[in-house]
């Protein structure tokens, strides 16, 4: 009994610390509840290009988050855990979930996606970030880009060279206000509905009957 | 209650999982699985060997609700917000992931759709298991299989016949008194358990042995060790051009593939050849078997073919929406019901025709008393 205590207290112990202590992207941006703003840049398989600057406040938007208030309508899939891979930005891309997500790779020395990719602060060149965009955390001032293009799987496809102040100066203004909603689509006809419910309920008591009858002594 | 042929199962099994492989509309495997179930109640074997489809339900829906937690409480994309629950970071040196924040309709809708596949795929197996006896599905191996379907068989042979001298032991020792405790009160329990389990292997081995088991001439057996040989070259050709397809390398890599698929192919049609095996009391297919086999083979075409329609998939993200109801999509995986309904109109017609027979056999007894009331 002891023993087992002193586990749960070891174990406590290492781990309690590691988690209570505050998120390291956090740290990165300096004024919390202020408004900050990141850089978007989408370069599409033709080679043009949109430019937006999008004020954001949540210490937690992601990469995805970004894109996704660009206004530019987006298609992704869930992993699970906020790892995301996006199909389609504006038109261009798989149309997932009819199709797979990367339908473009046959295979990995032939494979074009949707890149994404951050400028490096020091260098101020794009890299290929180690997470996926619904993971990274975005930082006041950082830029990002997707390019929709023939990629490999450590990048190496960046979107044209650019920098956050000439894309907040040039580039669309996203305010805080904006709504990042996608449009709603209506439900099915109640009609069907119904009898849709009404058949499993059928089958549910069915299956209900059906176990009870086995179970009688025969 | 209606058999149905161990093939005919078979064939039922693979087009429920490839219906719901093919349908990903949640309205769609919602049907599949209340479908399942009714076969689950009706066409289960009674006893033990028949629980296996309730067992898969329950680890299928456990999985579910773990996968929603999970996924729910470390993934926030989505735009409609169920709740916010507090968040706790670990730092970026142990992946920088973090749990609890906002908690979206879009990732619980999307892990609660695939994790009902899941439980869909586990269930179809289960009551496959349910609805057989697993030594003729082993029967069906193809006969250069025949030896690993025997280990097998006898393994699921054995763990019935271990669980009953489990019993056994665990009553014989509670009669002297022993009681269980702890890990050390096992003891007396596992060491007999083990011993009446190898003992029983070497009486099969002996009794196996008796019975010529494993004997072969020795034409018969170099003859073996030549497809042996062959199929391990096969093999090595195979993955080889399997490799260098991936890699890009397609005129190599065919040039390996090929040859090796066409040498294993030979190599393990010339030993079923030289196994020779004879069946006790063959299943014979019947009508209700043939009916079935088609019913799960027509439904399974048509939700491959359903796959080219909108209504066949769902994605939640990023704003979640009812799924399609669209008929074409949601009504085929009620065609699972097939052992069920062909069942009862198979045993209705049992049924008609023994009455049918029974009065052939007896006349009705009323005419003669009609003849006694004419008379007096």
């Amino acid at each position: 009994m002891r023993a087992r205590a002193l586990l749960v207290a070891a174990i406590l112990g290492t781990t309690l610390p590691v988690v209570a202590s505050p998120h390291p992207c956090a740290a990165a941006t300096p004024v919390p509840g202020g408004v900050h703003h990141a850089g978007l840049v989408v370069q599409f398989g033709d080679g043009s290009t949109r430019e937006f600057c999008v004020e954001f406040a949540d210490p937690h938007t992601t990469g995805l988050d970004i894109l996704r208030r660009s206004g530019l309508p987006v298609v992704y899939q869930d992993y699970g855990g906020g790892n995301v891979a996006v199909c389609k930005i504006a038109g261009e891309g798989c149309d997932y979930p009819k199709q797979p997500c990367f339908c473009r790779c046959a295979q990995t020395s032939d494979c074009t996606f949707w890149g994404y990719y951050l400028v490096d602060p020091k260098t101020g060149s794009w890299r290929f970030p180690d997470v996926g965009a619904g993971t990274h955390e975005v930082a006041d001032g950082e830029l990002q880009g997707w390019h929709w293009g023939k990629q490999s799987t450590g990048g190496g496809n960046p979107p044209l060279p650019a920098s956050m102040t000439k894309v907040c100066a040039n580039g669309e203004k996203i305010a805080l206000a904006a709504a990042t909603r996608a449009p709603r689509k209506s439900g099915p006809p109640v009609a069907a509905a119904i009898a849709f419910g009404a058949a499993l309920l059928a089958l549910a008591v069915f299956a209900a009957r059906a176990t009870r009858r086995r179970g009688e002594p025969s | 209650v209606t058999r149905f042929a161990t093939s005919a199962w078979l064939v039922w099994f693979a087009s429920a999982a490839a219906l719901v492989f093919a349908l990903q509309n949640p309205f769609a495997t919602l049907a599949a699985l209340a479908a399942l179930v009714v076969v689950g109640a009706t066409c289960a074997r009674r006893g033990p060997e028949g629980a296996s489809w309730t067992l898969m339900l329950k680890i299928g829906l456990a999985a579910l609700v773990a996968r929603v937690v999970l996924f729910g409480l470390t993934g926030h994309p989505g735009d409609t917000t169920l709740l916010t629950v507090p968040r706790i970071g670990a730092p970026a040196w142990l992946g920088g992931f973090s749990i609890g924040g906002r908690v979206t309709a879009e990732v619980v809708g999307e892990h609660a759709a695939e994790g009902l596949r899941i439980t869909a795929l586990l269930v179809s197996g289960g009551v496959f298991l349910s609805a057989v006896e697993v030594h003729r599905v082993l029967r069906m191996l193809p006969r250069f299989l025949f030896e690993f379907g025997l280990v097998v068989g006898i393994g699921i042979a054995f763990v019935p016949m271990m669980l009953r001298s489990a019993a056994d032991i665990r009553d014989a020792q509670r009669v002297r008194g022993h009681r269980i405790r702890g890990v050390r009160g096992l003891r007396p329990l596992i060491l007999p358990v083990l011993a009446t389990a190898l003992e029983r292997s070497l009486l099969l081995a002996e009794s196996m042995e008796a019975r010529g088991y494993g004997r072969t001439t020795g034409e018969a057996s170099r003859r073996e060790a030549r497809a042996r040989a062959a199929i391990f070259v096969a093999l090595l050709a195979i993955a080889g051009g399997g490799a260098l397809l991936l890699a890009g390398e397609t005129l190599a890599g065919a040039a390996l593939f090929v040859p090796g698929a066409t040498a294993l192919g030979g190599a393990l049609l010339r030993m079923s050849r030289a196994v020779h095996r004879t069946r006790h009391r063959p299943e014979r297919m019947r009508a209700h078997d043939v009916a079935l086999i088609a019913s799960s083979v027509a439904a399974a075409a048509w939700a491959l073919g359903a796959r080219a329609l909108d209504a066949a998939h769902w994605n939640a993200h990023p704003a979640i929406a009812w799924p399609s109801l669209d008929a074409r999509v949601v009504a085929v995986p009620f065609a699972l019901l097939a052992p069920v309904v062909i069942g009862a109109f198979a045993s209705a017609r049992v049924r008609r025709a023994s009455i049918d027979a029974d009065a052939r056999e007896a006349p009705a007894p009323a005419p003669a008393r009609a003849s006694v009331g004419a008379a007096s």
